[in-house]
C-alpha cells in the first residue's frame, strides 16, 4: 500500500466510523440529552431534573418497568421450555413428518405479530371470543367467560408462538451439533433412553439453552404493539407503551417520557453486558464438529403421541388465530356470529378502493425496499473493513454496530425524534419523510444485519480473494468477480430479513411516521384502534399475505435462517 | 529474479511486537527452484505473500525481474495485480463459483490485455494441457477430487506464463500417497517449464527433493541456504541438523583443529570423535557432534580407533524399510540408529557402534 492509497483508506474509514456513529450512537446520546430537557424536542427549553424526578416519583412508572420484566421473564421461559421440546422432538427423535413440522415452525417466524393478535382477539375477548362464547353455549353452567385475552396471561399467550419459533430457530443448531458419542455413551453405561435425555442431553446443552434464554429475555423487552393492543384497554403498561402514552398525551410529557426511556436504556446495557460476561465465561465442550448425524432415539408407538402435541400446538398457535383472522375480514362485525347475514365483503372492498390504501401499500414498499437495498450494501462494507482488513479503527467499528442491538424500538424512535428535531435545524427537514423511517430500520437491523454478513465473510476464505489478486485483478474486478457472486445468497437473507422487519414494524415507525407518509402497519393500527377493526384487520391479512410470500421466496432461494432473533 | 534484501515485518500480539520476518535476504536465480524451509510460524509464508504483495513488510526491498515491486525507503508498493507473477494458495483457493475453465480464464480477462475470446481459450486449454486436466473444463469446480483442485490451482498460476511463480505449501492437503504423485509430477512440470520457483513448505522430504537451494528458517530469520545436500549433510547449527531428518548430538570439545581439510578431533565424554567442522572452530571450543541414525553401523568386536561407543540395545522396533533402534550409552539420552532390516539384534545385547567420520560433522554449542 503505498502512502497515498493509505491516506484513502484512512480517510475512507474515518467517513463510514461517522457515519455509523451517527447512526448508532447518536440517536442514543440524544435519548440521556433529552431526559435532561424540558420540553419538546426543537421547542425553547432549559435543562432539568424534573423528567426524572417524575419518573421515580410516578408509581405508575416504576409499575411499568417491574411489569415489563416480569413478563419477559415468563415469557422466556415458557418459550424456552417448549422450545427446547420441540428440538428434542425435530432433531433426536424419530417422529413422523419431521420436515413438515419444522416447516409450520419457520413459517411461523415469518407470520407478523400484530395480525396475530387481532386473531387472538376475536378468539379469546373477554365478551364476544369465539372460544368464551363457544365454551358458555355448551356448557351452560359456565356462566362467566373463562378467557380475557386482555390480560397479562393473554399477552404472554399472544407472543407464544413467534417466541418458540425463533428460540426454535436458535436452539436447533446446537442440538444437531452435540456429539451423539456423548449419548451413546450414556445408553452403553445402562441408563434409559428417558434417563439418558434427562442426566446426558439437557445437562450438556443447558449452557446453550442459558444463553438463549437471556437473548431472547433482552428480546422480549422490545415488544411494544402486542402490549399496545391487548394491554392498554385493560390499563396494563410496560415501559413502550407507557412512554408512548405519555408522548400521545395532549401536550406530550416529553420530561418523564425521556427519563424512563434513559433509566430502561441503562438497564438494558447492563443486562446485555451480564449477558456477553456470560457467554464468555461459557464452555462450548459440547458440540463438536464431527460430520456425521445422530441416529434418532426410536420412540415406538409414543413418537404419535409426539406428532399430535405438535400439530395440536399448531394447530392451537398457528391455524386457529389466522383462520378467525380470515374469517373475520369477511364479517359485518367480525365475532358476531349472530347476525342474521353475518358475512360481507364490504370491509375489503373499501380497503382495496381507498387511495390511502395503495399509497401506504406503496410507502411501505419503497421504506422496505429502501432499507433491503441500502441496508444490505452499507453492512456488506463495514463487514468487509473489520473482517478482511486490518484497518485501525475497525474494533471501533465492529463494537459501534453492536450498540442498537439491545435497543428496543420506541427507545431508538425518541431517540431518533431529538436528534432529528432537537439538535441540528438541518436535520429538521427528515422529520416524517420516508427517508428517516429508511434511517431508523437500517439501525435496527444494523446489529444482525452485520452479522450474518460476517459470518459468510469468514467463510470465504481470505485466499480466495487474494488468488484473483495474485491473478491480476483489480480490487474491483475482484469484488465483482470473486466476493459478490459469493456472497450473493447472503445479500438476499439479509435484504429479505431488512424487508420483512421494515414490513411490519410497527414500534418504530409510530413515533417517526407523519400523516402524508403513512405505510402499512400504521394503516392497520389507525384503522384497528379507530373506527373500523374489520378494515385494521383486512390491512393486517395482506401485511401477513406479504410476509408470508417474502418467506415462500426465502424458502425457494434455499434459505437458511441462521437467526439470532 | 527474485531479490530480497532486509525484510522485516512485526505482527503486534499479547506479548509485545513479534518479529516475524527478520532480516531475511535472499536471492533466487532464474529457473530456479527455491525452498523457504522450516516449521510453522517461522516466518516463511510471510516472506512469501510479501513477494507476492499479500503483505506489506515494515522494511526492506523487494525486486522481481530487477523491477523493484517493494522499497520502504524509496516508498514503493506495487499491488499484488500489478506483479508478474503466479501463485498456488495452501488452500488452492479454487473460486468455487465457477468452472474449471472460469478459474483459469480469470487471470487473463483480469489483466485487460485485450486477449480475444478465441485467444483465451486457446491459452486455457493450453494450461489445463500442461496439467492433464483438459475435458474437464466444464465441470464446476467444487465437483473435482483434491489432486484435481491442486492441478486446477497450478494450471491458474500458470495461465499468463508469468515470470515467478510462488507456491505456498502446495501438497499439505494431499493425502500421503497423492502427495508423493503431486510431489513428482510438480517438480518434473517446474523442471520441464525452466520457470523461477519459490516454494514454501515445513515438509523436509518435499524440500530435499525438489528444490536446486533452499533455505531453512526459524523464529523470523533465515539459518542456513545452500543445496539440499549441504543442508543435510553440513548443517550449521542444531536447529537445522535436527529439524532435518532426524539427529544424535553428542557435547564435546574441540581438541584439534583438522589439517588440510582433514577431519578435526572432539573429545566428548563417550568417545574421540573424528569429524568435519565449522571455520570459526578452535581448540577448545565448545561444540556438538551431530550423527545421524543411517550413518550408524554396527561393529563385530570392540575397537580402539576413534568414532566408536559402545552400548545396550534398548529397544528395537521393525518398520519395514529399517529396524529403528535405542541404544542406551550409560547417563546421557539414548541413541537412535537405523539399521537394516536383516540384521537380527536382540534388547539388552551389547552392541559397538562406529560412526565414519566422512559423515559426521559438528556444530556450534548455544
Amino acid at each position: 500500500m503505498s502512502a497515498r492509497r493509505r491516506d484513502l483508506s484512512i480517510l475512507a474509514m474515518i467517513l463510514l466510523a461517522t457515519v455509523v456513529a451517527l447512526l448508532a450512537v447518536f440517536p442514543l446520546g440524544m435519548v440521556v440529552y433529552g431526559s435532561f430537557r424540558s420540553a419538546a424536542p426543537g421547542q425553547a427549553g432549559f435543562f432539568t431534573l424534573s423528567g426524572y424526578q417524575a419518573a421515580f416519583t410516578d408509581p405508575a412508572i416504576g409499575k411499568a418497568l417491574w411489569t415489563t420484566f416480569w413478563l419477559g421473564i415468563v415469557r422466556s421461559f415458557v418459550s424456552m421450555a417448549l422450545a427446547v421440546f420441540f428440538c428434542w422432538a425435530l432433531v433426536r427423535t424419530d417422529m413422523p413428518l419431521k420436515g413438515a413440522i419444522e416447516f409450520c415452525l419457520w413459517i411461523n417466524f415469518f407470520l407478523p405479530i400484530l395480525p396475530m393478535t387481532m386473531g387472538w382477539v376475536l378468539l379469546l375477548d373477554g365478551t364476544y371470543g369465539l372460544v368464551n362464547t363457544s365454551i358458555m353455549k355448551l356448557f351452560p353452567f359456565v356462566t362467566e367467560a373463562p378467557f380475557n385475552i386482555h390480560s397479562y396471561g393473554g399477552i404472554i399467550w399472544a407472543h407464544l408462538a413467534f417466541g418458540v419459533s425463533v428460540r426454535v430457530l436458535m436452539l436447533a443448531p446446537a442440538f444437531r451439533n452435540m456429539d451423539p458419542a456423548l449419548e451413546e455413551a450414556g445408553l452403553m453405561s445402562g441408563l434409559s433412553n428417558l434417563r439418558t435425555l434427562m442426566q446426558v442431553t439437557f445437562p450438556l446443552l443447558i449452557p446453550a439453552i442459558i444463553g438463549s434464554t437471556l437473548l431472547g429475555f433482552i428480546k422480549s423487552l422490545e415488544s411494544f404493539e402486542v402490549e399496545l393492543l391487548l394491554g392498554m384497554p385493560a390499563r396494563i403498561y410496560v415501559y413502550s407503551t407507557k412512554i408512548y402514552d405519555m408522548l400521545r398525551w395532549e401536550p406530550p410529557q416529553y420530561p418523564p417520557a425521556m427519563a424512563l426511556s434513559s433509566i430502561f436504556m441503562l438497564f438494558v446495557f447492563a443486562v446485555v453486558f451480564m449477558n456477553r460476561w456470560l457467554i464468555t465465561r461459557r464452555q462450548y465442550t459440547t458440540v463438536s464438529g464431527k460430520g456425521f448425524r445422530p441416529a434418532p432415539i426410536r420412540m415406538g408407538p409414543w413418537r404419535w403421541v409426539l406428532l399430535g402435541v405438535c400439530l395440536l400446538y399448531l394447530l392451537i398457535f398457528t391455524v386457529a388465530p389466522l383462520a378467525v383472522l380470515v374469517l373475520g375480514t369477511f364479517m359485518k362485525v367480525s365475532g358476531m356470529f349472530n347476525l342474521p347475514e353475518p358475512y360481507t365483503l364490504d370491509h375489503w372492498r373499501t380497503v382495496l378502493r381507498d387511495p390511502l390504501f395503495f399509497r401506504s401499500l406503496i410507502n411501505s414498499l419503497i421504506m422496505a425496499g429502501g432499507a433491503a437495498a441500502v441496508g444490505t450494501l452499507f453492512f456488506c462494507l463495514i463487514s468487509y473493513i473489520s473482517i478482511r482488513t486490518k484497518m485501525a479503527g475497525r474494533g471501533l467499528l465492529d463494537f459501534m454496530t453492536w450498540l442498537p442491538w439491545a435497543v428496543p424500538g420506541i427507545l431508538l424512535a425518541v431517540g431518533l425524534l431529538w436528534a432529528v428535531l432537537g439538535s441540528l435545524p438541518i436535520l429538521t427537514g427528515l422529520y416524517g419523510t420516508l427517508a428517516l423511517l429508511i434511517i431508523a430500520m437500517i439501525i435496527n437491523q444494523m446489529p444482525q444485519g452485520v452479522r450474518l454478513m460476517d459470518g459468510t465473510m469468514v467463510q470465504i476464505g481470505r485466499e480466495l480473494e487474494e488468488s484473483a489478486r495474485v491473478s491480476g485483478a483489480s480490487w474491483l474486478y475482484t469484488f465483482r468477480k470473486v466476493l459478490a457472486p459469493l456472497l450473493t445468497p447472503t445479500f438476499l437473507a439479509t435484504g429479505i430479513i431488512i424487508f420483512l422487519t421494515a414490513l411490519r414494524d410497527v414500534s418504530l415507525v409510530v413515533l417517526l411516521y407523519s400523516p402524508e407518509w403513512r405505510v402499512l402497519s400504521i394503516l392497520m393500527l389507525e384503522h384497528y384502534i379507530g373506527q373500523s377493526t374489520e378494515k385494521g384487520m383486512v390491512v393486517g391479512l395482506i401485511i401477513t399475505a406479504l410476509s408470508l410470500l417474502m418467506a415462500l421466496l426465502a424458502k425457494a432461494l434455499g434459505m437458511r435462517l441462521a437467526m439470532s432473533e | 529474479m527474485i531479490q530480497c534484501s532486509q525484510l522485516y515485518k512485526y505482527f503486534d500480539s499479547d506479548g509485545g511486537r513479534v518479529r516475524a520476518v527478520d532480516d531475511v535476504s535472499f536471492e533466487v536465480e532464474q529457473g530456479t527452484f527455491f525452498t523457504l524451509l522450516g516449521p510453522s510460524g517461522c516466518g516463511k509464508s510471510t516472506t512469501l505473500r510479501s513477494i507476492a504483495g499479500l503483505e506489506e513488510p515494515d522494511g526492506g526491498e523487494i525486486r522481481i525481474a530487477d523491477e523493484p515491486v517493494f522499497s520502504s525507503t524509496d516508498g514503493i508498493a506495487v499491488p499484488p495485480n500489478k506483479r508478474d507473477i503466479g501463485m498456488v494458495f495452501q488452500s488452492y483457493a479454487i473460486w468455487p463459483h465457477m468452472t474449471v475453465f472460469e478459474n483459469v480464464a480469470l487471470p487473463l480477462k483480469a489483466s485487460r490485455k485485450g486477449l480475444s475470446r478465441s485467444e483465451i481459450r486457446e491459452r486455457v486449454l493450453k494450461a489445463l494441457t500442461t496439467v492433464q486436466m483438459d475435458g474437464l473444463e466444464d465441470r464446476p469446480a467444487p465437483r473435482l477430487s483434491g489432486g484435481q483442485q491442486q492441478r486446477l490451482a497450478l494450471a491458474r498460476a500458470l495461465v499468463k506464463e508469468p515470470k515467478v511463480m510462488l507456491l505456498d505449501e502446495p501438497l499439505s492437503n494431499l493425502d500421503a500417497k497423492l502427495r508423493e504423485q503431486m510431489r513428482l509430477e510438480l517438480g518434473e512440470l517446474l523442471k520441464r517449464l525452466d520457470i523461477t520457483t519459490l516454494y514454501v513448505t515445513h515438509d523436509q522430504i518435499e524440500a530435499l527433493a525438489m528444490s536446486r537451494r533452499i533455505a531453512v528458517m526459524h523464529q523470523g530469520r533465515i539459518i542456513q541456504i545452500g543445496t539440499p545436500q549441504e543442508i543435510y549433510c553440513r548443517p550449521n547449527c542444531k536447529f537445522v541438523a535436527d529439524f532435518i531428518g532426524q539427529c544424535n548430538f553428542f557435547e564435546g570439545e574441540v581438541k584439534r583443529l583438522g589439517q588440510e581439510g582433514g577431519p578435526a578431533l572432539v573429545s566428548t565424554p563417550h568417545s574421540l570423535f573424528s569429524c568435519s567442522l565449522f571455520d570459526t572452530a578452535k581448540p577448545g571450543t565448545r561444540v556438538l557432534v551431530c550423527v545421524r541414525p543411517e550413518n550408524i553401523r554396527l561393529l563385530e568386536g570392540p575397537s580402539h580407533v576413534p568414532n566408536v561407543l559402545e552400548g545396550e540395545v534398548a529397544s528395537v522396533a521393525f518398520l519395514g524399510e529399517y529396524l529403528d533402534c535405542l541404544v542406551g550409552i550409560g547417563s546421557d539420552e539414548p541413541i537412535r540408529l537405523h539399521l537394516n532390516p536383516t540384521h537380527e539384534v536382540r534388547r539388552g545385547e551389547k552392541v559397538y557402534l562406529h560412526m565414519p567420520s566422512e559423515s559426521l560433522c559438528a556444530v556450534q554449542m548455544e
